[in-house]
């Protein structure tokens, strides 16, 4: 009962920080229908920044430093290498992406080297302990602000013209455009939003019981993928039932595998893919697929 | 002729070797309803798509109340007084109608995001006036019941006039509208006809529009130019475009360089 208790309060706050990573790759690929395959690589990049500069100027510096790192990666991404072929095939910008991450990737893993950098968060290693629930502070906290980070977005995205425009432009740019939006500045903010959260999740992911910051940090962009297409690849709300779910059956999967016997071993770090397997068999459109509806 | 609100000079269009539109001018005097018909082919929508600067203009101009519209940006077309709808219903299924209009005030607004988010005077007053506006558009067009719901889920007459709406509640000094009843029938066009003479009223609108429906456009239209295979091959008031053999011989597919000394009669015994 109590590691059901837990296995379901570090999910959620796993799932949490997924859904706030998936956002952002749903941001990116709404506004500009491209699949951010170098989110991985703004997460990084972010999170190191965010550790390099706490050393001198603190935590809160620190954080500042990287989301905005994170943020201007994620831009200069845009308008360097993006802007000039955007109406090119999304296919061929998605393929640009995976470089991009391996270029970023690779040189700040050189940057690391084998070290594992802190990032001298003020609480540390402290735990929680709620009725049966015991986990570490970092996580809950990281829990209250994914949920703020959500609510803000949402907000924004649904009652300012800002969201709006966005929501419409990658459905149709040249209505968007003749109603007076500028794609480029949908498309660029799109982007820094994108880069911005990745960053926040990565920050929280990279704290206790996590050791620090290490290159392999990158690779938990790839439960952003997952949880995006579980979702529905498109849709907002389905990014966050996806990005929670999948700390849901990871967290499950880490609580129970050891009781499991030889199969299980290292299941929770396959269980995002074998959810997505799952859904895909299921539901091939995701749970929640903007509806398409084609006309003559 | 009064001072023209939007005129055209020389467009010419040219996708590779075929040439679309070829020096077609003509202008829309302020306050008028101006018809641009012609057969399938003929350029219509290609004239709209040069005029909205949607396709680059190999020659030619267009101007809004004098000044030159070709070489705006596409964002501030609309803020030049001109907004349009699409001869495909182009509407994100998934925005309710309400969204949709509010996309036609995006021009207007100035509130940016922390004013917003913060709900500053400013910021709440600019959100009043645009419901102000999405609220009296919605009940002309006859969609004031259709505010929260789904474009998607809408039959089609009504997704033609939430399109019509969205170009109006951006406030435009000229409209235009493409095709605007194609797909309705007789009395459903004829009623949005009213519709869109109302507009023009209460709005001092001056409107553009292609349409196939030539009862229509006799009954509604002030001026009508008539284009052929990218030209213009006539420009006049309704009853006499109804009477121009060219315009007659281009429907039945004639060539019109054969039939034009006929005209030169009507016109003289006109």
């Amino acid at each position: 009962m109590d590691s059901l208790l837990n296995a379901l309060a570090s999910g959620l706050s796993l799932g949490a920080l997924y859904a706030v990573m998936a956002l952002g790759f749903v941001v990116i690929y709404r506004a500009t229908g491209v699949l951010n395959f170098a989110h991985g690589a703004f997460l990084l990049v972010g999170v190191y920044v965010a550790s390099v500069v706490s050393e001198s100027h603190g935590y809160l510096v620190g954080v500042v430093a990287g989301l905005l790192t994170g943020a201007l990666v994620a831009v200069v991404a845009e308008t360097v290498f993006l802007r000039n072929s955007r109406t090119h095939d999304h296919v061929t910008l998605t393929i640009l992406t995976l470089g991009l991450n391996l270029l970023v990737v690779t040189e700040v893993s050189r940057r690391i080297g084998t070290e594992t950098l802190p990032l001298r968060d003020p609480i540390g290693n402290d735990v929680v302990e709620i009725g049966a629930i015991t986990m570490p502070t970092v996580r809950l906290i990281a829990l209250v602000v994914a949920v703020l980070a959500i609510t803000v977005f949402l907000l924004l995205f649904r009652f300012t013209s800002w969201g709006l425009a966005m929501r419409v432009s990658n459905q149709d740019g040249e209505v968007a455009a003749l109603m007076g939006v500028r794609l480029s500045v949908v498309s660029w903010t799109s982007w820094a939003i994108g880069g911005a959260l990745a960053v926040l999740s990565g920050l929280f992911l990279a704290s206790f019981p996590t050791p620090g910051v290490t290159p392999a940090l990158a690779d938990t962009a790839f439960r952003a993928f997952p949880a995006a297409v579980i979702g529905g690849l498109g849709s907002v709300g389905g990014a966050l039932v996806g990005g929670v779910m999948l700390g849901m059956v990871e967290a499950f999967a880490a609580t129970y595998e050891g009781s499991l016997g030889g199969w299980a071993h290292n299941l929770s770090g396959i269980s995002a893919w074998v959810l997505l397997l799952v859904v895909l068999l299921l539901r091939p459109q995701g749970l929640f697929s903007a509806k398409q509806v084609q006309r003559v | 002729m009064v001072e023209p609100i939007l005129q055209a000079e020389g467009l010419t269009v040219r996708f590779g070797g075929v040439v679309a539109l070829d020096d077609v001018s003509f202008a829309v005097a302020p306050g008028s309803i101006h018809a641009v018909i012609g057969p399938n082919g003929a350029g219509k929508s290609t004239c709209f798509n040069a005029m909205t600067g949607l396709y680059p203009l190999a020659a030619g101009t267009v101007r809004m109340s004098g000044e030159r519209l070709d070489r705006v940006p596409r964002h501030r077309i609309v803020r030049r007084g001109v907004a349009r709808t699409f001869q495909n219903l182009v509407l994100p299924d998934a925005l309710t109608v309400a969204d949709v209009l509010r996309l036609g005030r995006h021009h207007r607004t100035r509130a940016g995001l922390l004013a917003t988010a913060l709900a500053l005077p400013a910021a709440r007053r600019e959100r009043r006036t645009d419901d102000d506006v999405v609220r009296s558009v919605a009940e002309i067009l006859g969609l004031e019941g259709h505010l929260d719901d789904p474009v998607g889920v809408l039959p089609y007459g009504l997704r033609k006039k939430t399109e019509i709406a969205r170009a109006l509640c951006a406030e435009p000094e000229v409209l235009l509208l493409d095709e605007p009843v194609a797909g309705m029938n007789d009395a459903e066009s004829r009623a949005l006809g009213e519709r869109i003479r109302e507009c023009r009223e209460q709005f001092g609108l001056t409107v553009l529009l292609v349409e196939h429906d030539m009862e229509l456009v006799m009954s509604l239209s002030d001026h009508v130019t008539v284009l052929q295979s990218g030209r213009v091959i006539a420009d006049d008031r309704p009853e006499r475009i109804q009477q121009d053999p060219v315009v007659i011989a281009a429907y039945l597919g004639a060539d019109p360089a054969e039939v034009r000394d006929g005209r030169e009669e009507v016109v003289s015994r006109g």
